[in-house]
C-alpha cells in the first residue's frame, strides 16, 4: 500500500525539491502539498469530516516552521488539541531551514516531534522517514 | 585823341562798345557780342586772355598795349564789379614804342616788358590819365636816394593839394610834409627798396586838412631813363575808406569775440565732424585745456578725459547728422578734480546754402548754482512748512499770507479754516479799529518780540511770545512771526518765583555749588549759620568753609555725586569766628539748564550730635552696668535679718513684685524647688558658720510662670572690720538654657554613637605630621574599619589608606579642608584586617560663634557592594554595545557580501534557456532555481532596506501635507486602485501635516494603502478611510481604517510588525510592510497601533 506524505511547507521549489528526492531515493509515496499550517487544518478538518477518515490520514507530516498565516509550531498546538486522534497515528517531523536553536530545544521537548531534519533532505533523513512510514 | 570804351565780362564776351565816331578804331575793335580774344587769333604776339585774368583779379587797373590793323592801341582795364570789367582803349602814335605793357607776373616773357612813354607823348599820355581816378606818377631815383617826378597826372592836384614838382624835385623832403610822421622812414625806405628794384607796395597816412588818409602806392622800378639808377612808373590810390571798412569790421570781430569770450556761458562751434572749430573761454575753461588751440581740430573724445566725452560726441553727431538742434539739453560735466557741473546744452546745426550741414554752434550753461538755489529753495520752503517753530505771515489786512504746520496745530485749526479767519479770530487784542495802529508800531518796530494771548480752536488761550519781523515781498508787506507758546514757562515762572521764595526764607541752609567749588547762590540760612554777610559769601569757595574739601578731591567728590545724582554725607564747615561745626549735608546733583549744580541742604548737627554723643557714653555706662549685674545680686542682712534682691532678680524670675521679706521668709525662699531649699539653706549655714569661705549651688528656681528653672547660686560672706560676718552676698545665674542644651548633646551624642554611618571628629589644629587628630569615633566606625576608638583616638585618618587609596581623591579632601570647605570623596580605605572596602565620605566643619573652625565632622559609608554592582553593570552594558557593533557589522558584512554573488546568480538564471534543456527535471530544476534566486534577490534588498533605516539617525525632518502624500501615493498605484475599485476617503481637516520625514511618510501611506488592498475582504471592494487628528497631549495622528480580511489580534500581535511575519495566504506578500512602517514610524520616534476584527477590517493608528 503506498504511503502518503503531508508536505506543509510555504516554498514551492522546496516541494518540488522533495518530490524530486524521494524520487531519487526511490521512495514512492504519496504526496500531498499544504502551503500553509492553517491549509493543513482545513485540510484536516476536510478529511476528518469524510466516512473512514483513518484510512485517508497521511502516514507521516514533514512541517516547516516559518510559515506566512500560521507557522508549524501554531499548526503544531492547534492540530494535536482539535485532531488528537489523528496525532498518535502520524509521524511528523519537523523540517526546516531555521537555524534558531530554540527551535531545536523546542522540537526536542515536543513528544510529537519525531525529529528535526535540517533542509535539505539528504540520504540519511531520507532514509529516517522510509524507515519511519514503513513501521 | 578820343577814347574808346569796351564792357567785357569775365569770359571776354563784349557787352557793348563805345567809340566816338571816325574813330579809326571802329574798324580795329571787335563787335558787341563777340570775344576780346580774337585779337589774339590775329596777333600771336598778344596774350589777351592773359590780360583779361589779370583785369579780373586786380583790384587796380592793367595796362596792354596792342598792334590793331597797324594801329598801336592801349588798353587800360579796370575791373568794376563781380564780372565786368572795363577797358579803355587809345590809339597811340604809330611812332609811339608799341611794346607790350606787362601787369602781371604770371608770364615769363612779359616779365621784363614796362610803360615806357616817350616825352613827346607825355601830353597825350596826360590827357588819357587825367580822366584816370587814380594819382599816375613817373619817379626817377637816383643812385643817392634822391628823386624826381617826372610825369604826374592830374589826379595828383586833387590828391596832393599844392602838389608843385619843381619844388619837390629840388628838395625831397617837401614830398614828406603831409606824409604821416610814423609811416615817414617806411616811405624813404620803399623808395629807397626800389634801387634794388624791388617793387613798390606801400600802405601809408597821409594828413590832409587834419585828416588822416590811407593810401596805397604801387611801382614797378625799372632801369632808370634821365640818368637816375631807375624809373618807376607808380601810381597812388586813397584807400581810407577801404582801410576804415577793414578796421572798423576787425574792431566788430574783436568786439564779438570779447563779446562772446565774457558771455556767462560755454559757445563753441563745431565742424561737421564734430571738431572744435572756436571755443570761448567759458568753453575752454569746460573742457580744461590751456587755451582755445588745445582745442581746436579736436572732438569731445580727444578734448575730454571725463565719461561725458563720448555722450558729448554722440549728441554732436546726432545734431549734425538728424540737422535738428537740440535746445537746453540737460547734462553734466565732471571736472577732473571730480566736481560736477550741472549743465544745459544747445546745439544748434550749421548749413551752408546748399542746406549741407557744415557744423553746429553750441552753447552750454552751467546751471550748477541754480540748481543749488532752487534745492536751497526747496530746503527753505521745506525748513518753513516742517519748522518746529510755529511761523505766520501777515498781511496788512490782518488776514494770513501764509503760515506753517506747526502754526496749524498750535491753535488747533485746518489749513483751509486758518485761511479764512483774521488775526482778531485768534487775537482779541487786535480787533480791526486797534489793528491799523498795531501793524504801525510792527512796521517800526521790526525784529521786536512781544507777548499776547491766542485762542485756540478748542477756546481755550495760550500765552505767546511773538517775534515780529516785518519784511517786503514782492510789493507786499508781510509781517513775519515766529510764535512760541510760553503758557507753561510763564506756569514754571510763576512755580520758580515760589521756589525761590522758599529757597530764600527757608529755616534750612541751602547752597548751589558750581562744579569749580564756587558758589551759584545760597539762602540766609546759610550766611546766618556761617555767620557770614550775603557779600561776604559770594567771595567764597567750599574750600574757604569745609576744612574736609580742598582742590584735590573737589573733582573726585563732584564726580562721585554726579554719578549717584545724590549724596547724605556729614562734614564740618569753618563759621567766620573760625569754630568749626558739624553738619549734614543731604547734596543734589541739578541740571539748571546748561548748569550742573549741586544743591546741597545743610543742616547744624552740632548740637545733636553733642546730645548724641552723651547718650552714647551714658548707655555705654549703663550696659557696663547691665553686663557686670548681668546675675542677679542678693545680699542676706544678717544683722537687720533682711534680704535684698537687685533688679536683675526679676529679670531671671519675671515677677516685678519681689519682696524685702525677712530673711526667713522672701520672694526666694517661696519659690526655690522645696526638694532642693534644704541643701541650699545649709550651705548657706555653713557658710554663717565659718565651714566654709563660700558656696556654689546648683538648684531650680521657679519663675513667674511657675515652671523651674536651674539657677547656679555663688554666695560669699561678708565681714566687718572685726572680722564678724555681718551679711552673705551672692549672685543667681540661670543655666537653664545651657542645661538644656546639655541635655540636648547628649540625645545628638546618642544618635551619632547609633546611627549605621561612621562619624568620626576630628580637631581642626593639626599635629607634627599635618594630619588632623581623631577625637571621637562612633560605634558604626568601629563596625565599619574594625578599628575602635582607642586604636585611632589622637592619630590622624591615614591609617585608613593604603595603596589602592586614590590620591587625587584623598587631595579632594585635603583641599577641602584646606579651604575650611565641605568636601566628599570616593575612596578605597583599609580596615583593620587590611580588607579594602569602597567608602564614601563626607567631611564639613564646625565651628565657633566667632566662625573660626574648631572641628571636622567626617562621615563615611560603605559603599563596596554598590560599587561592585555598577562595576558589573558597566561590563555587561560594555558587552552589550559590542555586541550590539558586532551584530550591526555582521549584518552589514552578510548583506553586503551576499550581494556580489547573488548578482551573479540573478544573472545566471536569467540566461538561462530553459527552452533549449530536453531533460523535463532539469528543466523543472532549473525553474526552481530561477524562483528560489529571485526570492533570495528580493529579500536581500528587503533587508538592505531595513539596515538602512536602521542606520539613519539624523533624517531631515519638515512639515509633510498629508494630502500631497496621499495624491503622490494615489499616483503611483493609479493601476491597482483602478483595478480593485479601491474608495480612498480622506479627511484631513483637523490637522493637514506633521513633522516627519517625506520618504518615510510615503512609505507608510503606501504600505498601509497597499495592505489594505492586499488584504481586502473578497466580497466587498476596499474602502480606506483616512484621517487625522490630535490626542489630548497634542500629538498629531493619522488613522488608516479598512473594510478588508481583518486580523485575529490575539493570535498575531506579537509577530505584526516583526519582519517576515505574513498572516494571510496572499501570493505576493513579503512579510516585511509592517516591519518597514514600524521601523520608520519608531526611528523617528513616533508609534503605530493596530486594532482589527476578523472579516470586519483593520485599524492602524499612527502617532507623530
Amino acid at each position: 500500500m503506498q504511503r502518503t506524505i503531508l508536505s506543509i511547507e510555504d516554498d514551492e521549489v522546496t516541494q518540488l525539491l522533495h518530490k524530486i528526492e524521494f524520487e531519487d531515493a526511490e521512495l514512492i509515496v504519496n504526496i500531498e502539498e499544504a502551503w500553509s499550517g492553517q491549509i493543513a487544518l482545513d485540510y484536516f478538518a476536510a478529511l476528518n469530516k469524510e466516512e473512514d477518515p483513518f484510512s485517508k490520514i497521511p502516514d507521516l507530516i514533514l512541517l516547516d516552521l516559518n510559515m506566512p498565516v500560521m507557522g508549524g509550531w501554531e499548526f503544531l498546538e492547534l492540530f494535536s488539541k482539535d485532531y488528537p486522534h489523528f496525532v498518535e497515528r502520524i509521524k511528523i517531523f519537523v523540517l526546516s531551514s531555521s537555524i534558531n536553536p530554540e527551535d531545536k530545544i523546542r522540537a526536542s521537548k515536543e513528544p510529537l516531534v519525531r525529529a528535526f531534519l535540517y533542509k535539505p533532505l539528504n540520504e540519511k533523513d531520507i532514509e529516517i522517514i522510509r524507515k519511519a512510514i514503513s513501521e | 585823341m578820343e577814347l574808346a570804351f569796351i564792357e567785357i565780362n569775365i569770359n571776354g564776351i563784349i557787352n557793348s562798345v563805345s567809340i566816338p565816331n571816325a574813330s579809326p578804331l571802329i574798324d580795329a575793335l571787335p563787335k558787341v557780342g563777340n570775344t576780346i580774344f580774337t585779337f589774339e587769333e590775329n596777333d600771336k604776339n598778344i596774350n589777351i586772355r592773359n590780360f583779361v585774368d589779370t583785369v579780373f583779379n586786380s583790384k587796380f587797373p592793367i595796362e596792354l598795349i596792342v598792334t590793331l590793323n597797324n594801329l598801336s592801341i592801349q588798353f587800360i582795364g579796370h575791373h568794376q564789379k563781380d564780372s565786368i570789367a572795363v577797358i579803355y582803349c587809345k590809339q597811340l602814335q604809330v611812332n609811339t614804342v608799341a611794346e607790350q605793357v606787362p601787369i602781371s607776373n604770371k608770364k615769363g616773357k612779359e616779365n621784363n616788358s614796362s610803360i615806357q612813354l616817350k616825352k613827346s607823348d607825355e601830353a597825350t599820355l596826360k590827357r588819357f590819365t587825367d580822366n584816370l581816378p587814380l594819382v599816375l606818377f613817373e619817379v626817377n631815383v637816383f643812385e643817392d636816394g634822391s628823386f624826381e617826378f617826372g610825369f604826374v597826372n592830374e589826379e595828383m592836384k586833387s590828391f596832393f593839394p599844392g602838389f608843385n614838382r619843381e619844388v619837390i624835385n629840388a628838395d625831397n623832403s617837401q614830398l614828406f610834409v603831409r606824409v604821416h610822421p610814423d609811416d615817414k622812414d617806411k616811405l624813404i625806405q620803399s623808395i629807397k627798396d626800389g634801387l634794388d628794384f624791388k617793387v613798390w607796395d606801400i600802405e601809408y597816412r597821409v594828413i590832409d586838412n587834419d585828416e588822416i588818409k590811407w593810401v596805397k602806392g604801387y611801382g614797378r622800378p625799372e632801369p632808370g631813363i634821365n640818368g637816375s639808377k631807375v624809373t618807376v612808373c607808380a601810381y597812388v590810390q586813397d584807400i581810407t575808406k577801404q582801410k576804415k571798412a577793414e578796421r572798423a569790421l576787425s574792431k566788430e570781430r574783436l568786439m564779438l569775440r570779447t563779446l562772446i569770450d565774457n558771455l556767462p556761458v560755454s559757445i563753441f562751434v563745431k565742424d561737421a565732424h564734430g571738431r572744435k572749430l572756436m571755443a570761448n573761454r567759458l568753453d575752454v575753461e569746460f573742457m580744461e585745456v590751456a587755451s582755445e588751440m588745445d582745442a581746436i581740430g579736436k572732438t569731445d573724445i580727444e578734448i575730454f578725459k571725463n565719461p561725458q566725452k563720448e555722450y558729448g560726441y554722440y549728441e554732436d553727431i546726432k545734431v549734425l547728422h538728424d540737422k535738428v538742434p537740440i535746445i537746453d539739453q540737460h547734462g553734466y560735466v565732471l571736472k577732473n578734480d571730480g566736481e560736477m557741473i550741472d549743465i544745459l546744452v544747445s546745439k544748434v546745426p550749421i548749413f551752408d546754402e546748399l542746406g549741407n550741414v557744415i557744423g553746429l554752434i553750441g552753447i552750454c550753461r552751467d546751471v550748477t548754482e541754480k540748481l543749488r538755489i532752487e534745492e536751497q529753495l526747496k530746503l527753505i520752503d521745506f525748513s518753513f512748512r516742517k519748522a518746529a517753530t510755529p511761523i505766520v505771515l501777515v498781511k496788512e489786512d490782518a488776514s494770513f499770507y501764509d503760515f506753517n504746520e506747526a502754526f496749524a496745530n498750535m491753535i488747533g485749526y485746518s489749513r483751509e479754516e486758518l485761511a479764512c479767519l483774521k488775526i482778531h479770530d485768534l487775537d482779541e487784542a487786535y480787533h480791526e479799529s486797534v489793528w491799523i495802529e498795531h501793524w504801525e508800531w510792527l512796521k517800526s518796530n521790526t525784529g521786536q518780540s512781544f507777548q499776547t494771548g491766542i485762542k485756540k480752536k478748542d477756546g481755550s488761550t495760550i500765552v505767546v511770545n511773538i517775534q515780529s519781523n516785518m519784511i517786503k515781498y514782492c510789493d507786499i508787506m508781510l509781517n513775519c512771526a515766529y510764535i512760541t507758546d510760553i503758557t507753561e514757562k510763564i506756569q514754571s515762572e510763576d512755580r520758580f518765583r515760589l521756589i525761590d521764595f522758599i529757597f530764600k526764607n527757608a529755616s534750612t541752609s541751602i547752597i548751589y555749588i558750581r562744579e569749580d567749588a564756587t558758589l551759584f547762590d545760597y539762602n540766609d540760612s546759610f550766611c546766618q549759620m556761617l555767620g557770614y554777610s550775603r557779600e561776604e559769601m559770594n567771595a567764597l569757595k567750599i574750600f574757604d568753609f569745609d576744612p574736609e574739601f580742598n582742590e584735590d578731591i573737589w573733582p573726585t567728590h563732584w564726580k562721585e555725586l554726579r554719578e549717584a545724582g545724590k549724596l547724605s554725607f556729614i562734614t564740618k564747615k569753618k563759621k567766620k569766628d573760625g569754630s568749626i561745626i558739624d553738619v549734614e549735608v543731604s547734596a543734589n546733583m541739578i541740571k539748571y539748564g546748561a548748569l550742573e549744580l549741586n544743591c546741597a541742604f545743610i543742616t547744624d548737627t552740632t548740637e545733636r550730635k553733642k546730645v548724641e554723643e552723651e547718650l552714647k557714653k551714658s548707655n555705654k555706662r549703663y550696659e557696663f552696668a547691665t553686663k557686670a549685674t548681668s546675675d542677679a545680686i542678693w545680699e542676706a542682712d544678717l544683722i537687720n535679718n533682711t534680704m535684698f534682691l537687685s533688679s536683675n532678680y526679676h529679670n531671671i524670675i519675671g515677677n516685678n513684685n519681689y519682696n524685702y521679706q525677712n530673711l526667713d521668709n522672701n520672694d526666694w525662699k517661696n519659690n526655690v524647688h522645696p526638694d532642693d531649699l534644704a541643701r541650699v539653706l545649709q550651705t548657706g549655714d555653713s557658710l554663717i558658720s565659718g565651714k566654709i569661705d563660700k558656696f556654689q549651688n546648683e538648684y531650680r528656681l521657679r519663675n513667674a510662670l511657675g515652671e523651674y528653672m536651674t539657677v547656679i547660686d555663688r554666695g560669699f560672706p561678708i565681714k566687718n572690720e572685726e572680722g564678724k560676718i555681718i551679711s552673705l552676698i551672692g549672685a543667681i545665674q540661670d543655666i537653664t538654657q545651657k542645661k538644656t542644651e546639655e541635655e540636648r548633646l547628649k540625645l545628638w551624642e546618642t544618635v551619632i554613637t547609633n546611627t549605621s554611618e561612621a562619624i568620626i571628629i576630628r580637631d581642626a589644629r593639626p599635629i607634627e605630621d599635618g594630619g588632623l587628630p581623631v577625637l571621637f569615633v562612633n560605634k558604626a566606625f568601629t563596625q565599619m574599619t574594625g578599628y575602635t576608638a582607642e586604636d585611632i583616638v589622637g592619630k590622624t585618618l591615614s591609617i585608613l589608606n593604603g595603596p589602592l587609596t586614590d590620591r587625587e581623591e584623598r587631595d579632594k579632601i585635603r583641599d577641602a579642608i584646606n579651604n575650611k570647605q565641605s568636601g566628599k570623596m570616593r575612596v578605597i580605605n583599609y580596615k583593620k584586617n587590611g580588607e579594602t572596602y569602597w567608602a564614601s565620605v563626607s567631611v564639613f566643619p564646625l565651628k565657633d560663634n566667632s566662625g573660626e573652625t574648631t572641628h571636622w565632622v567626617s562621615i563615611q559609608r560603605d559603599i563596596t557592594k554598590r560599587k561592585i554592582a555598577d562595576a558589573e553593570r558597566e561590563q555587561l552594558l560594555n558587552e552589550l554595545i559590542r555586541n550590539n557593533n558586532e551584530l550591526k557589522q555582521f549584518s552589514y558584512i552578510t548583506t553586503h557580501n551576499l550581494r556580489a554573488p547573488l548578482t551573479n546568480l540573478l544573472s545566471i538564471a536569467k540566461m538561462i534557456d530553459l527552452k533549449k534543456i530536453n531533460d523535463k527535471r532539469t528543466v523543472a530544476l532549473l525553474e526552481g532555481f530561477q524562483k528560489s534566486t529571485y526570492h533570495l534577490s528580493e529579500t536581500l534588498e528587503d533587508l538592505i532596506e531595513i539596515l538602512i533605516i536602521k542606520e539613519k539617525q539624523h533624517l531631515p525632518l519638515k512639515e509633510i501635507g498629508f494630502a500631497e502624500v496621499l495624491l503622490n501615493v494615489k499616483a503611483s498605484i493609479a493601476n491597482t486602485i483602478l483595478e480593485t475599485k479601491t474608495e480612498i476617503v480622506a479627511d484631513f481637516s483637523v490637522i493637514s501635516c506633521a513633522h516627519f520625514n517625506g520618504a518615510y511618510m510615503e512609505s507608510i501611506f503606501l504600505n498601509l494603502i497597499t495592505n489594505a488592498i492586499k488584504y481586502s475582504h473578497p466580497e466587498r471592494h476596499p474602502i480606506i478611510q483616512i484621517i487625522s487628528t490630535v490626542d489630548k497631549e497634542g500629538k498629531t495622528k493619522l488613522i488608516f481604517s479598512d473594510n478588508g480580511l481583518g486580523m485575529d489580534l490575539e493570535r498575531v500581535k506579537d509577530r505584526l510588525f516583526g519582519l517576515y511575519q505574513r498572516f494571510h495566504n496572499i501570493a505576493n506578500s513579503k512579510g516585511i510592510g509592517l516591519y518597514l512602517v514600524h521601523s520608520q514610524i519608531t526611528s523617528l520616534g513616533g508609534k503605530i497601533e493596530v486594532s482589527s476584527a476578523v472579516n470586519i477590517g483593520t485599524t492602524f493608528t499612527v502617532t507623530f
